[in-house]
């Protein structure tokens, strides 16, 4: 009777390999596992194993090394081929960086010979002489049993700098080793290789954290945006909709008229939204309570657009208690004008004006479906789930006047996905604003826009992305004239691990498995050929491995016309410090 | 991943919510509630275009490289040199960056502004193409978006960085279709394009670089600080006073209604615990100026390890700072509730600490929780604001102040309930019950578990108790009329006496039968026998007759009412075996 379902309480043991586990204790007393031994995948057993002993080598490697523990890590006949290139050819050089590859990848092939750990450590070290702050970093990516050991697939990435340079050497390497609870090193080979160097920059890098002098003297960032969503969903009641994954927005727009850029930040259910105005030294102050912004809800997104064509920049906000439009009076005073309930919160909302009637209309993405908005969602199936939320058009009519035109446009078609994020924008030139969709757990959708009328032609232009879609900006990254599009994924270096394996769902073609390793490949970039259809270059572009990516947008950083892509990225960290 | 499904069989196993998938992907959720990770500590990533259909990764140089939870990404030329800085939203604090390129320096650029005099007036939509002198075929194009990346909007500045290629002219396609073309553009410059007009508009950006003081980065190091949590809606504290061990040394605690509270649980072994309640002894005066009562609740043994002789050094401290608070001892169910407390306003698990204090208001209801030491002045403070009405204290207990556009629903007080029940504490979880029945009202699960307690109430003879909780539940608005029914039958017909109460049992009886509009069988039936339980026989009788009628033919139904109309005719009630 009045006995509810039993709540698990969860804890981390050793098991006596010295792998760990994450253990499930419910508390009727069974016991779950979610950890590599559970899935039987000795491999992974084996990877995290590796993943260690590859950590202790980057300490080394960054620190000089302690030739005590060269035995813990190497083989005693360790053996490496060329890891550093001789012969090496410029890609790309400009006032700022140089890039440069091995002139000839054959350099590679040569034959092993064997070494110690401290001319290993040698090797790796050349360029970085006299550098500080060394940062060396591995990511296991495959893993292959063989007859005698077992060979794994990893990146490795070396970072340092000194009084003028910062030097960054990615590599691709091969590594055999011992197969036994402790993985010696038998070999290294690189596959590929790749040297990044700054000048003119007195070794500082591209980029410098600016927040505190622009933010630092406002009380509201001090409060509440210093803290992650940790902290504040320890104190705030979760009744107000504290999420755990911090799903919160950014909008750029100058609300107020004076020519200086405003932000609009989403915050967490308890805290408010953030409507930052720019003084004229360009320093922040939050004015959202005077602006009658200051929602307490939770706010995922956000648009600062002008909505009724009055040269000033209104406000879309999406909360978990609906959809609000608000109208700017031109000096920075919001008033509520057209508020949505019925539409549940989504994720990301972007504009456009699909049937040319002058005003901006809005596409709304929704994600789940019935589940927990706090929790990670059950798709079905896994790979092509339409248990999702449906997305949103809202259509305006002008003078504050909205509808929903989602069905009426055609876009209730294939609307069943767990749809993260859409972008708008021309890809075929006939003149209206075409809309792409970015889904979890299923295909992506490319709606092609004919005179107010849309029709999903992703399957038939090329535009099939069988991977986790967490967002979606277009640009002309080859300069032909045409929007490209770039697509974040989640590159899972144990999804990787896993549907590479021989073991791995044995009864699956091959076709079928490839579409698993997709799953889990990383980012998709697709050149728009201007024939109308697009081409996946996303592996031969080199633009995959963004990791757990959220948004990502394409950035002329260094102004050379050419678009480069920054990637934001990872999921939760927690106070546990090792990863699922 | 080597759970999920890939064939129509395994679908089906999929949706199955025990399938291996479904059961794996609540044990990443249940992790990630309790502070595991996930693909956490990614540093963020930048792909630098080498100009040959390929990226270089420069994420290691770009200082971009920041191992944050990111989400959202918006680019803007926020210091008006020329290139382009972000703005980065992020889970993990600090939850927003600003990125200072510094690559601009010596290169050249062209930033447009565009406003649509057709159309959309931001000229969202728009196409602008920088034409070069004397190469047509590389051509450079921004479009204008509102809205891209995930959960983020850039600025409406098109930028154009040039590399060496001298400028022809710049050509806008408006969102209506019309083209424009200026020519004789300056070089690095901000400027103003209105559609239609060939003057156009240019203006220096260019902020003071003193105020890019380098400042070091935002470090988030507010993991372990003491907090205090003021709590949104209060929370009733359950009986405490009954698991309290008593000891001839020291005061037996009693709560008093009508004073403000201060619960705090120390033990000896926990050294902020002893500075704070030392804290507490020398400002005494303080709580007393205030009305407030403090009671120091030791944890030894059940929070924390505790020595053999704990409770001996509890006492010589307490005495040495001759402390003038009443004292007692937290045994594991007292240490639980308090626990249930904790943790029921928060979503992930929040494991009670030490030191913990729980600021209880006059009527019983916890108000502020402070994790770790709290100081004698704070809880004076706080307790001025127990009795501001419920939307100024709502906006007290935020960090910062702000409007709601729906006002959050209350906390799931029933859990504390729940939780007393599971734990067999009945006639505790009855005393909750009844004194939250106004709170817990809009618990669409109230009426069902109040019935359900009341049951296992009068199971064990705890008849007083559950018949109040029966009557509590039938004269809820909400309340679904086969519970009604079923408890009346239940008053109506026990073979306990005790448990009977045919006045009752009439009442609940009556308003299961009206909510029905008299046409269940069963609930006339029940009725029915309520009245006979009563003694009111020849109502009995009547109902018993019209329950008959409207069972319309069902044999078994009609058998049985008629084998009980046969006892109300011999003026005997019905009883269950």
């Amino acid at each position: 009777m009045v006995d509810d379902t039993p709540l698990p309480s969860s804890s981390v043991v050793e098991s006596p390999t010295g792998i760990r586990e994450t253990v499930v204790v419910a508390r009727d007393g069974q016991v779950h596992k979610t950890s590599a031994m559970e899935d039987g995948w000795q491999t992974e057993a084996f990877s995290e194993s590796a993943n260690r002993q590859l950590h202790d080598l980057g300490d080394l490697i960054c620190s000089g090394g302690d030739h005590a523990t060269a035995s813990q890590i190497l083989a005693a006949d360790f053996r490496m081929g060329v890891l550093l290139p001789q012969g090496r050819r410029q890609l790309f050089s400009d006032r700022h960086l140089e890039v440069s590859e091995p002139a000839d990848a054959n350099e590679f092939q040569a034959a092993l010979t064997e070494h110690s750990l401290a001319s290993l450590l040698r090797h790796l070290r050349t360029d970085f002489d006299g550098m500080q702050e060394l940062h060396a970093k591995f990511k296991l990516f495959r893993v292959e049993p063989q007859k005698d050991g077992v060979e794994t697939l990893q990146y490795f990435q070396l970072v340092g700098h000194n009084a003028t340079r910062q030097r960054e050497q990615n590599a691709t390497w091969r590594i055999r080793w011992t197969n036994e609870a402790k993985p010696k090193i038998l070999e290294i080979r690189a596959e590929a290789w790749q040297d990044v160097v700054t000048s003119e920059l007195a070794g500082k890098p591209l980029f410098s954290d600016q927040t505190q002098s622009l933010l630092g003297g406002d009380a509201a960032y001090q409060i509440a945006l210093t803290r992650g969503i940790e902290y504040w969903r320890q104190r705030i009641s979760n009744t107000c909709s504290v999420y755990n994954f911090g799903y919160h927005g950014i909008a750029v727009g100058d609300v107020n008229g004076d020519g200086r850029e405003d932000l609009y930040v989403g915050e967490t259910g308890g805290l408010p939204n953030h409507l930052f105005i720019q003084q004229p030294d360009g320093r922040l102050r939050d004015m959202a309570a005077q602006a009658g912004v200051a929602f307490l809800d939770n706010c995922r997104s956000a648009l600062l657009i002008d909505l009724d064509n009055d040269g000033d920049q209104d406000l879309v906000c999406s909360l978990n208690t609906g959809i609000l439009f608000l109208e700017n009076d031109g000096a920075a005073k919001f008033q509520l004008r057209a508020r949505i309930a019925s539409i549940d919160q989504g994720f990301s909302l972007a504009a456009a004006d699909f049937d040319q009637n002058g005003f901006l209309d809005v596409y709304l993405c929704n994600y789940y479906g019935a589940s927990d908005a706090s929790k990670l969602p059950a798709p079905v199936p896994y790979f092509d789930a339409t248990n999702g939320g449906r997305n949103h058009l809202v259509r305006n009519w002008g003078n504050w006047q909205f509808d929903d035109a989602t069905a009426e446009v055609g876009l209730d078609d294939d609307n069943n996905r767990f749809s993260f994020a859409c972008a708008w924008d021309d890809f075929d030139l006939d003149g209206d604003q075409d809309l792409f969709v970015v889904n979890d757990y299923g295909p992506n959708q490319l709606y092609r826009n004919d005179q107010g009328h849309f029709a999903n032609v992703a399957n038939d232009i090329g535009l099939t992305d069988g991977a986790f879609g967490m967002s979606a900006t277009f640009g002309d990254f080859d300069r032909n004239g045409y929007s490209d599009i770039y697509v974040s994924n989640m590159f899972s270096a144990a999804g990787n691990r896993i549907t590479f394996q021989p073991q791995f769902k044995p009864q699956l073609s091959e076709n079928d498995k490839g579409r698993f390793q997709y799953l889990a490949k990383g980012n998709s970039l697709f050149q728009n050929t201007g024939t109308g259809r697009f081409q996946d270059v996303s592996l031969a572009s080199g633009v995959t491995m963004g990791r757990w990516s959220w948004a990502s947008l394409f950035v002329d950083v260094n102004l050379d016309g050419w678009e480069d892509l920054c990637v934001a990225n990872g999921f939760v960290t927690g106070a546990d410090t090792d990863d699922l | 991943m080597s759970h999920s499904p890939s064939s129509q069989a395994d679908i089906s196993i999929a949706t199955d919510p025990e399938s291996q998938f479904q059961q794996s992907l609540r044990h990443i959720n249940q992790l990630l509630d309790s502070d595991g990770s996930l693909s956490g500590r990614e540093p963020n990533c930048m792909f630098l275009n080498t100009q040959n259909g390929k990226f270089a990764t420069v994420s290691g140089v770009s200082g971009f490289d920041f191992p944050d939870d990111a989400r959202a990404l918006a680019v803007t030329d926020w210091d008006g040199d020329g290139d382009l800085d972000l703005w980065v939203t992020n889970r993990t604090g600090p939850r927003i960056r600003f990125l200072q390129n510094h690559l601009g320096e010596g290169r050249r650029y062209v930033a447009v502004k565009l406003e649509a005099t057709k159309g959309n007036r931001d000229a969202i939509g728009a196409r602008v193409e920088v034409v070069f002198q004397g190469n047509n075929e590389s051509r450079l194009v921004r479009t204008l978006r509102a809205g891209e990346g995930f959960l983020s909007q850039s600025s409406k500045w098109l930028h154009f960085g040039l590399g060496d290629d001298p400028m022809e002219r710049i050509t806008v396609t408006w969102p209506d279709g019309s083209e424009q073309s200026i020519s004789d553009v300056k070089v690095n410059s901000h400027l103003h394009i209105t559609q239609g007009q060939s003057v156009v508009r240019y203006e220096d950006r260019r902020l003071d670089a003193a105020v890019f003081a380098d400042h070091a980065p935002v470090v988030d190091e507010t993991e372990f600080d003491p907090y205090r949590i003021p709590l949104w809606n209060r929370i009733p504290l359950p009986r405490l006073e009954a698991s309290l061990v008593d000891e001839n040394q020291v005061d037996r605690w009693h709560w008093t209604p009508g004073r403000p509270t201060l619960l705090t649980l120390w033990s000896i072994t926990c050294a902020p615990c002893l500075s704070e309640l030392t804290e507490f002894a020398k400002h005494a005066n303080r709580f007393q100026a205030a009305g407030i009562d403090v009671c120091a609740i030791g944890v030894d043994g059940v929070l924390d390890d505790a020595p053999d002789d704990s409770r001996q050094q509890c006492l010589q401290v307490l005495r040495s700072m001759e402390f003038p608070f009443s004292q007692a001892w937290a045994d594991e169910e007292t240490v639980q509730r308090l626990q249930d407390i904790y943790s029921l306003p928060f979503a992930g698990k929040l494991d009670l600490p030490t030191p913990v204090s729980f600021l209880v208001d006059e009527a019983g209801k916890v108000a502020v929780i402070y994790r770790g030491a709290v100081t004698p002045l704070q809880v004076v403070a706080d307790s001025k604001l127990l009795n501001r009405g419920d939307a100024e204290w709502q906006s007290v207990s935020l960090p910062l102040p702000g409007q709601w556009n729906v006002i959050p629903n209350d906390v799931p007080l029933l859990s504390i309930c729940r939780q007393l029940a599971q734990r067999s504490y009945f006639s505790d979880a009855a005393d909750y019950v009844e004194r939250c029945s106004t709170e817990l009202a809009n618990d669409p699960d109230f009426a069902p578990f109040t019935v359900l307690l009341g049951s296992r109430l009068l199971a064990e003879a705890n008849t007083e108790s559950g018949k109040r909780l029966y009557r509590l539940a039938s004269e809820l608005k909400e309340i679904d009329s086969t519970l009604l029914n079923n408890m009346a039958w239940q008053l109506a017909t026990d073979p306990n006496p005790v448990v009977r109460d045919g006045k009752l049992a009439v009442r609940i009886a009556e308003r299961a039968v009206q909510a029905d509009r008299a046409q269940s069988p069963s609930f006339l039936d029940t009725l029915a026998a309520s009245y006979a339980e009563f003694g009111d026989f020849e109502k009995a009788v009547k109902t018993a007759e019209l329950g008959m009628g409207r069972a319309s033919g069902d044999m078994s139904v009609v058998s049985k009412i008629q084998m009980r109309l046969k006892l109300y005719k011999k003026q005997q009630p019905f009883r269950t075996e």
